[in-house]
């Protein structure tokens, strides 16, 4: 379980994230959206542990968690990470394993075991052997995801997780999350830019704008015309929970 | 039932063999090639003479020379090299940046600069004690200038801006040097000699100079080659997977800077030993530091024996610096990547 209790951040005298409160229960998927420059990386990046902020945030409880302890309970996926070119995909998902082995240790073979499960699990057993830099698109998102996972940790934050796919590989991986999140009982955080997709996905939805919380909800609540027009600047209709671009006539 | 295990980037141990198997070659071919004629077969059966004691019938004379003259030197060339290269391997994995190497950064020049400061402080001459400790901290004093210049202009994201700034706090370096020494003549020569990286021993002496520094440094380096592989995913999810990364970044360069500087200190500015040969392992092996290192200290050392061996017979009498034969090398080489890689590089 996380809880933000009036979070901010201030880079300058920017103010990117201003008294957020929320409250995130265990099993559930927070889908966070809004516009661009919102601050929705900044409040995955913040519940990561990597953005310094004034207020509190607790996981399961806990406040300022030391890096080590941190690790175990949170994985975390950037909206652009490193991939180091060349390095295959074997490699790179035990890299996921580290908060799991001694300082200086190598792995054993549960952590072998693990990774073959998640490499399974995200149809990505062919694949061990290949290099990163070969990789289409969707598989390399799987193969960072499957990374985010082999830390079994309780609680995966996703930044963006389909930002570059195209539509039939962002079903396939939400579908994905959605089943590991009930067969491992999966706390998710993602950030989200379709608002269809947010809505079809997650259980609830957190609309932030310019670094406040606007809305907090299940999707038919969040998901409203009048919000979305207010805080997007589009013209959209909804209907039956699909948000529809509207042109002016 | 064993657990089935996945194909990870290891050491196999047919690349340590062969690796092995390439330095052994080297020491040989370096040991036996000079102006006294000394066969391949003389130099192990003097090796077996002086290890184990047991007489296999090679002549005082040419045992002499190949235990006294010919082996220091091969060793501190094969120490030197594994630490320059394995000091270079280092560093391209801490700024991720294939083409940082103690030369690129500064931080030879650093250690260059530290050095002569001793020598000439050193009111007998030679080479003092203290010239190692005093490379050390021109070395590190050099890399972090260049780190921090690189970081004021990019956050040391791009490949260039970090060269561009160790090649500009070289050469400042170098000028200061140059500086120093024209107010010193009498230490010109001495230092000169010197700075144009030569592995010139006198016995054994600078062999044992050297090797604690090896190896602390390379020994520490290789406990660092798992986390070298954990900081190229980048430092934010490095850190949330547990690791420190901005403490494992500074031991890492720590060391590399150490290595750097004894190597520096007992054979002056050898370029592109750091360069070439952790590159070229890393075309043949893949990227992961947990091959690279260990195969860079080999592979290193090798090198650098074979560069000393020309250097001394290419034109003998007379010896040419081995900075000079390994800048025909790795100069090219380092032209080659740019041309490979130029459009890659950020």
């Amino acid at each position: 379980m996380i809880t933000c209790s009036d979070v901010s951040v201030s880079i300058g005298n920017t103010s990117i994230l201003s008294g957020v409160d929320v409250m995130i229960p265990e099993g559930q998927w927070l889908g966070v959206i809004g516009p661009n420059g919102a601050g929705k990386s900044t409040l995955l990046r913040v519940l990561a542990g990597r953005q310094a902020h004034s207020g509190n945030v607790r996981i399961n409880g806990n406040s300022g968690l030391g890096r080590k302890r941190r690790s175990h309970l949170i994985a975390y996926l950037e909206q652009s990470p490193l991939v180091p070119a060349g390095m295959f995909v074997a490699d790179y998902v035990m890299l996921g394993r580290t908060p799991h082995l001694s300082r200086f240790g190598s792995e054993r073979d549960v952590d072998h075991e693990v990774v073959i499960d998640v490499l399974g699990r995200l149809d990505l057993r062919d694949l061990a052997g290949r290099r990163l830099d070969t990789l289409s698109g969707g598989e390399r998102q799987r193969v960072l995801i499957g990374r985010a996972l082999a830390q079994e940790a309780p609680i995966v934050l996703l930044d963006e997780p389909t930002t570059s796919l195209d539509l039939g590989h962002q079903q396939e991986v939400l579908e994905l999350l959605d089943e590991l999140r009930s067969t491992k009982n999966l706390t998710l955080v993602s950030s989200m830019h379709d608002l269809t997709l947010a809505g079809q996905y997650p259980d609830v939805l957190m609309l932030i704008d310019r670094g406040r919380v606007v809305a907090h909800g299940p999707a038919e609540e969040v998901l409203t015309p009048e919000l979305i027009v207010g805080h997007y600047r589009a013209r959209v209709e909804v209907r039956d929970g699909v948000v529809r671009p509207v042109r002016p006539s | 039932m064993t657990t089935p295990r996945l194909p990870l980037a290891r050491l196999k141990p047919s690349w340590l063999a062969g690796g092995l198997l390439v330095l052994g070659v080297s020491v040989i071919v370096g040991a036996a090639i000079g102006p006294a004629d000394v066969s391949m077969g003389s130099v192990v059966a003097t090796v077996f003479e002086r290890l184990l004691g047991a007489d296999r019938g090679v002549s005082d004379r040419l045992a002499g020379i190949v235990w006294e003259i010919r082996l220091p030197r091969v060793a501190l060339g094969l120490l030197v090299g594994g630490m320059l290269s394995v000091a270079g391997g280092a560093y391209q994995g801490v700024f991720r940046n294939p083409l940082a190497d103690p030369y690129l950064l500064g931080a030879a020049a650093g250690a260059g600069l530290g050095a002569t400061v001793a020598i000439v402080l050193s009111a007998n001459g030679g080479n003092p004690a203290w010239a190692t400790p005093a490379a050390f901290v021109g070395a590190l004093a050099a890399v972090g200038l260049a780190t921090a210049i690189g970081s004021a202009i990019d956050g040391n994201r791009s490949t260039a801006t970090l060269l561009l700034a160790g090649v500009a706090v070289a050469s400042f370096l170098t000028a200061i040097q140059t500086f120093i020494l024209q107010r010193r003549v009498d230490t010109v020569q001495q230092v000169y000699s010197w700075i144009l990286g030569r592995v010139a021993t006198t016995g054994w002496d600078e062999v044992w100079q050297v090797t604690p520094y090896a190896v602390v440094c390379v020994g520490m380096l290789f406990w660092y080659r798992r986390a070298l592989d954990v900081l190229a995913v980048g430092d934010d999810v490095a850190e949330t997977l547990g690791v420190n990364a901005r403490r494992t970044r500074l031991v890492i360069v720590v060391l590399a800077s150490l290595a750097t500087a004894a190597a520096v200190s007992v054979s002056g500015l050898i370029g592109f030993v750091g360069l070439v040969v952790p590159h070229m392992i890393r075309l043949l092996s893949g990227p992961s530091y947990r091959v690279i290192l260990p195969l860079a200290f080999l592979g290193g050392g090798a090198f650098l024996v074979l560069a000393d061996t020309v250097a001394r017979q290419a034109f003998a009498p007379a010896e040419i610096p081995i900075g000079v034969v390994t800048a025909f090398v790795g100069a090219p080489f380092f032209m080659w990547m740019l041309l490979r890689g130029g459009r890659s590089l950020p």
